[in-house]
């Protein structure tokens, strides 16, 4: 295999594009005409608008027009499918009516010729409200409103019951607090409306769901609107569905008749493009007198917004993660005034696990068992709350291989033992975890007479690598090299390609690709045995294809010579290929981290030192961009464990760290040494590549695996993320 | 009119609002999109760029282009990720990052490219006799730069592989001739010297004074402050002169904590341990000395160490020269005696004397990229354990930064014994209620700064084999 093709690791096809400054994000698109648009955004976060003053700033140099509610332009609401293609998670339009949900909603929206002017516009508009009690957090939430039956919850057995007869028993509430994704990019939008036709360049994890979207909010035949996102300053799960800028911003243009470029300030990233939401989940285990789990229930409440319902599904990964006959899995959720959460890395499975696997390592010490023997003993062989087998389960190996190269053994498990200094070290690991999906997806190829290989689909590349991962496809298939392949993605006038989330990307999009390209090649085949043709009369079946050429009896052509010689531009291919087959098997990632952190309890110092982890995804298509994944998603991890955290007033709901200055996320200086094992199975029964995706399963589990380091470190076992300063100093 | 030099080739604009970043001008007016703003506050580097400036045209300096006033760059050379290509050769910064899967969704990747290729041009700086030391200047580099994708291996791994490697002459850079200084806007004044900057401030007696401009700008861009007037100070040659005095050294008050650095090392090492930790490269670059004690933060990071060394500031400006103990500088929260259209001119900053040691440790959420929630500055001489001549001082413990007189006397004349300490911890807890914040809680600080005391106690107290961290 040639370090072109899969697995090997061909350097990514965009590198170039990206330092030189010329890959093209949302806000770098030049358009004719273009018009600037900043928000006025919401300063309380519950209540109505009484009043807006705006002539001193429609007065101002340069401004267009003012949008709010009382001119804002009727539209529909889409119904928010999936399935359908449509779906946002706030449904809610903006400028709908006079109603404050939450901080940082749009009251309003002033366009004018230049950025600057807009924004100064935008400041000096004066709104006056009338304010009510917001519920600022969780608590208030439950409070105010109580709980809401949530979705994806389970039961096996009898919990209840079997955890009052376990012989050792842990019982614990962990939190966690509201994450705010915060990719390096804002969200953009450039909308204008070319012919009669909606064109909206956006940042987008889904173009294909936005399209469908705004069809419906404006009334469109869906093949009027294009959505394009070619790069896209990654997205973590804020970009999968539209947020109402866009469709401000889509208006804006149509009632004007200009384009409208609208970028979402640092400071609303926070507020009106989505969150990882709050969450409380209580975790009772028991086990018998040998240690093994009887009673496993996890029941968690995260908080939705008071316009849509979200529900973060913490308990997943518990419903079969460890054998256990007595399960209970329950899902609710509690409205506040919050804008609408979504989807973070690893939803449900994040701060489920930090919950789970934090409870898994309570229950082995209360058992008297090493944490790592006590999971080995226990992981789940097939899927008990589906009865149904794993199609590839290597957790034990991920488990042993990570502990051996970490060093586990070494381990005195008594806590506050094993210094170097003043630092105390601590050692902790948790398992991770996550589904293995696979989506409907469209594909298309073109084999070119100038001996190029094209393929296009509408999905996208967020930073993963799936423009170079499409291209090793086609290299593979077609044996054509890396620099003679062409790769288009993010634009929905091509096939329809899956949203770019869930770690399905590459496990939904090569399979449409591959049958593609081989619908392709049997196209130029086809074309080559006619009368007139190269091969005239050569039966199909006999033609063989290698390398780009095609042969037979010892006569060889190559494809762009066949075409040529019969003056055709290309032979193409198109190709659907379905979502995985989810009755037979269960498909999962699998994975295990080790992590060592060092703490000095004079400073309250703490800092992860090292990590270990291995991971078990299937085949790994490209060995740089899978350990590329990883490494990130453990970093992020790092970033949940030890200072992510969106923190509001509790008076006003308002977030007071909106912005990179006081919301932490790691830098340089934070890297600790990371070694990451790639196991390399491939789980052919998922699909022929037998790659299950590799984005999320590394952020999950890696907060527990810092908390149970921190433990044996420190002795105070911290349920409250992030775990800060503060927390270890006053538990000391 | 405003002019400068743009990856070799000269540009002239007309004059920018005076708070426009550079950022605005390089995307908005000029449609150069290549360099990305992420945050519009100077914490993520996502908008770097280097800027050469007409007094030292040797020397890159990699800048936050979202907190550079626009009008700084007049006369300057300003390279972006736009210009380092040649053709179709990539400079070595870029073809390390291609190499080393440095990039994955590619939005800070400029912003790091710009900091790496400051941090590869000035390498004759770089003093590489050891991987350590290398590390050290790598992690510097891009100690402002945030990524959210690659959890940052490959891209140091990058770095390495660039500053380590010996490269071939590149062709070398064909520098534009840098069109002269000059400013004519009205509304943004760069004066050249300080008859013309005491002529400004007569003009305009109220107009805020842009330094760095890191403070300043992050207000017109997160609170959409616009000004009528800006006077900028960043053109003074009186203003960044680092002189060796009697009894100390004269420090101009636009001198930048990266061109303080090497003095820092070599005389006042706790001062430059500090220094590797405010900010980010990109803020040191910009940030002076005059303006961290001017805005009087209570949490700014240097203003406890100068008074722990007992600091003296040069005023200037309207109310004439004066001199007077930085002791007497702060009124109460961001409020000083400086008055308006007075400036600080220098500060007058004491040798260690003899037996006289320094320490300074700053806790943050964060190693880097991050402000203090508590920093304490303790000075005294040491002879045998006797402490003498104590002077320690606070950031993030009261409305200003401030000394803890109290605590001083605790301390003065002792040998600090473990009971001693006690009572030092004590007199600490009586002498200031903290503040309260996302930074951190007031309880925390007060713990913290105890925790100082007491880690002062232990740096006195070593017992062999205990590393001393050389950070927090």
């Amino acid at each position: 295999m040639s370090d072109q093709t899969l697995g090997a690791g061909p350097k990514r096809i965009d590198g170039r594009l990206k330092v030189t400054g010329q890959a093209t994000y949302t806000a770098d698109h030049q358009l004719d005409n273009k018009a600037h648009a900043y928000g006025v955004f919401s300063t309380i976060s519950r209540g109505r608008i009484t009043g807006l003053a705006l002539e001193v700033a429609r007065n101002m140099p340069g401004v267009i027009e003012i949008f709010h509610h009382g001119n804002f332009p009727a539209l529909h609401h889409t119904p928010s499918s999936m399935a359908g293609g449509n779906k946002v998670e706030e449904t809610r339009l903006p400028f709908e009516d006079e109603r404050i949900y939450y901080d940082g909603q749009f009251v309003a929206l002033v366009v004018a010729e230049r950025f600057d002017q807009a924004r100064a516009a935008a400041q000096a508009v004066t709104v006056r409200y009338e304010e009510e009690t917001p519920r600022a957090n969780l608590e208030q939430g439950l409070t105010a409103h109580g709980t809401r039956e949530g979705k994806g919850n389970h039961s096996r057995g009898n919990a209840k019951q079997a955890f009052e007869s376990g012989t050792h028993r842990m019982e614990a509430t962990y939190t966690t607090p509201v994450e705010t994704h915060n990719p390096m990019e804002m969200h953009a939008t450039l909308a204008h409306w070319p012919n009669g036709r909606l064109q909206v360049f956006e940042s987008s994890q889904g173009v294909v769901q936005q399209k469908g979207a705004m069809a419906k909010i404006f009334n469109l035949a869906p093949h009027k609107v294009e959505v394009i996102s070619t790069f896209i300053g990654s997205g973590f799960g804020s970009k999968l569905w539209m947020w109402p800028h866009a469709v401000a911003a889509a208006a804006a243009s149509r009632e004007i008749g200009r384009p409208v470029e609208l970028v979402v300030p640092r400071s609303q990233m926070f507020t009106t493009t989505g969150h990882r939401p709050e969450t409380k989940q209580t975790l009772k285990l028991a086990t018998d007198e040998q240690g093994r789990l009887v009673a496993l229930s996890h029941h968690s409440i995260s908080n939705t917004s008071c316009t849509d319902q979200y529900v973060e599904t913490c308990g997943s990964v518990t419903k079969s993660l460890y054998s256990c006959d007595n399960v209970s899995v329950d899902h609710r959720t509690t409205q506040v005034n919050r804008g609408t959460p979504t989807s973070m890395r690893a939803p449900g499975a994040a701060p489920g696990l930090f919950a789970l696997e934090s409870a898994v390592d309570e229950m082995a010490l209360a058992a008297g068992i090493d944490p790592l023997t006590f999971r080995l003993d226990q992981f789940a062989d097939r899927d008990e709350s589906q009865d149904l087998p794993f199609s590839s389960n290597h957790i034990r190996e991920t488990a042993e291989r990570a502990a051996e190269r970490f060093g586990w053994h070494q381990r005195n498990p008594k806590i506050k033992s094993m210094r170097e200094g003043r630092e105390i070290i601590g050692y902790g690991m948790a398992a991770c975890n996550w589904e293995a999906l696979k989506r409907p997806c469209d594909a298309h190829v073109a084999l070119r007479a100038d001996g190029t290989v094209y393929a296009s689909c509408a999905t996208q590349d967020i930073g993963t690598g799936t423009y170079t991962i499409v291209a090793q496809t086609l290299v593979e298939l077609t044996g054509v090299p890396f620099e003679r392949i062409e790769v288009e993605l993010g634009d929905t006038s091509y096939p329809k390609g899956p949203i770019s989330g869930g770690s399905w990307t590459t496990a939904t999009t090569l399979p449409a690709i591959a049958e593609a390209t081989r619908h392709a090649i049997m196209e130029l085949k086809t074309r080559a045995v006619r009368s007139g043709g190269p091969f005239d009369g050569v039966d199909v079946a006999s033609l063989n294809f290698e390398n780009g050429v095609l042969s037979h009896n010892g006569k060889q052509m190559s494809f762009a010579e066949v075409l040529s010689s019969m003056k055709l531009a290309n032979a193409e291919g198109d190709a659907h290929t379905e979502g995985a087959d989810t009755s037979k098997y269960s498909y999962r990632s699998f994975g295990t981290h080790f992590v060592e952190v060092r703490w000095d309890p004079l400073l309250a110092n703490l800092r992860v030192a090292r990590v270990v982890s291995a991971i078990d995804v299937g085949r790994v298509m490209n060995e740089k961009t899978a350990r590329n994944q990883v490494e990130g998603a453990i970093v992020m991890g790092l970033g949940m464990a030890m200072f992510e955290h969106t923190e509001y007033d509790p008076r006003t709901a308002r977030v007071v760290n909106n912005n990179y200055a006081e919301y932490l996320v790691p830098v340089h200086a934070d890297q600790p040494e990371i070694d990451v094992i790639l196991l390399d199975y491939p789980d052919t029964a998922f699909n022929e590549f037998g790659a299950r995706g590799i984005g999320e399963i590394g952020i999950t589990g890696l907060a527990a695996a810092v908390a149970n380091a921190v433990y044996h470190a420190t002795g105070i076992r911290v349920r409250d993320l992030p775990i800060t300063k503060e927390r270890l100093m006053a538990g000391a | 009119m405003l002019s400068f030099t743009l990856n070799d080739h000269p540009v002239q604009c007309k004059s920018p609002a005076p708070e426009t970043s550079a950022l605005t001008l390089l995307r908005t007016t000029l449609g150069q999109c290549g360099t990305k703003e992420g945050c519009a506050s100077g914490d993520c580097g996502a908008c770097t760029i280097t800027i050469t400036s007409p007094e030292a045209p040797g020397r890159y300096k990699s800048v936050n282009a979202c907190i550079l006033p626009a009008h700084q760059l007049a006369g300057c050379h300003v390279t972006t990720v736009e210009g380092l290509a040649k053709e179709t050769q990539l400079h070595p910064v870029q073809q390390a990052m291609v190499e080393h899967h440095a990039s994955q969704c590619g939005f800070c990747t400029p912003g790091i490219v710009m900091s790496l290729y400051a941090l590869y041009e000035n390498r004759q700086e770089v003093d590489m006799v050891d991987d350590s030391h290398l590390d050290h200047r790598i992690e510097q580099a891009l100690s402002g730069n945030l990524c959210r994708c690659t959890g940052y291996r490959p891209i140091r791994d990058a770095a390495r592989a660039v500053m380590t490697t010996p490269s071939g002459p590149r062709p070398a850079q064909d520098k534009a001739p840098v069109p002269p200084a000059v400013s004519t806007a009205r509304d943004y004044l760069l004066p050249t010297s300080l008859s013309d900057l005491h002529a400004c401030l007569a003009r305009h007696p109220d107009a805020p004074l842009v330094a760095g401009g890191t403070d300043l700008m992050v207000e017109a861009n997160a609170r959409l402050r616009t000004f009528d007037t800006l006077i900028d100070l960043t053109r003074l040659p009186e203003l960044k002169q680092i002189m060796p005095l009697q009894e100390g050294w004269y420090i101009g008050g636009g001198v930048t904590f990266e061109a303080l650095l090497p003095l820092a090392e070599k005389h006042y090492p706790a001062l430059a341990e500090l220094l590797y930790r405010l900010g980010s490269r990109q803020i040191r670059e910009q940030a002076t000395v005059g303006g961290n004690i001017a805005n009087a933060s209570p949490i700014g990071d240097t203003p406890p160490i100068w008074l722990a060394l007992n600091a003296e500031l040069i005023l200037d400006g309207l109310s004439g020269e004066r001199r007077l103990p930085l002791d007497e500088f702060f009124t109460g929260y961001r409020t000083t005696v400086l008055g308006a259209g007075n400036y600080i001119k220098a500060l007058i900053l004491p040798s260690l004397a003899r037996h006289q040691a320094l320490w300074v440790w700053k806790l943050s959420k964060r190693r880097d990229d991050d402000i203090s929630a508590v920093l304490m500055a303790a000075s005294a001489t040491v002879t045998g354990d006797r402490l003498d001549h104590v002077r320690i001082a606070f950031g993030g413990m009261a409305a200003t930064p401030a000394r803890a007189p109290a605590l001083e006397q605790v301390l003065e004349g002792h040998r600090l014994t473990a009971a001693r300490l006690a009572m030092a911890r004590q007199a600490l807890a009586e002498e200031f209620t903290p503040l309260d914040d996302v930074r951190a809680s007031s309880t925390y600080r007060r713990i913290a700064a105890g925790n100082l005391i007491e880690r002062l106690y232990w740096h006195l107290n070593a017992v062999p084999g205990h590393k001393e961290l050389t950070h927090a």
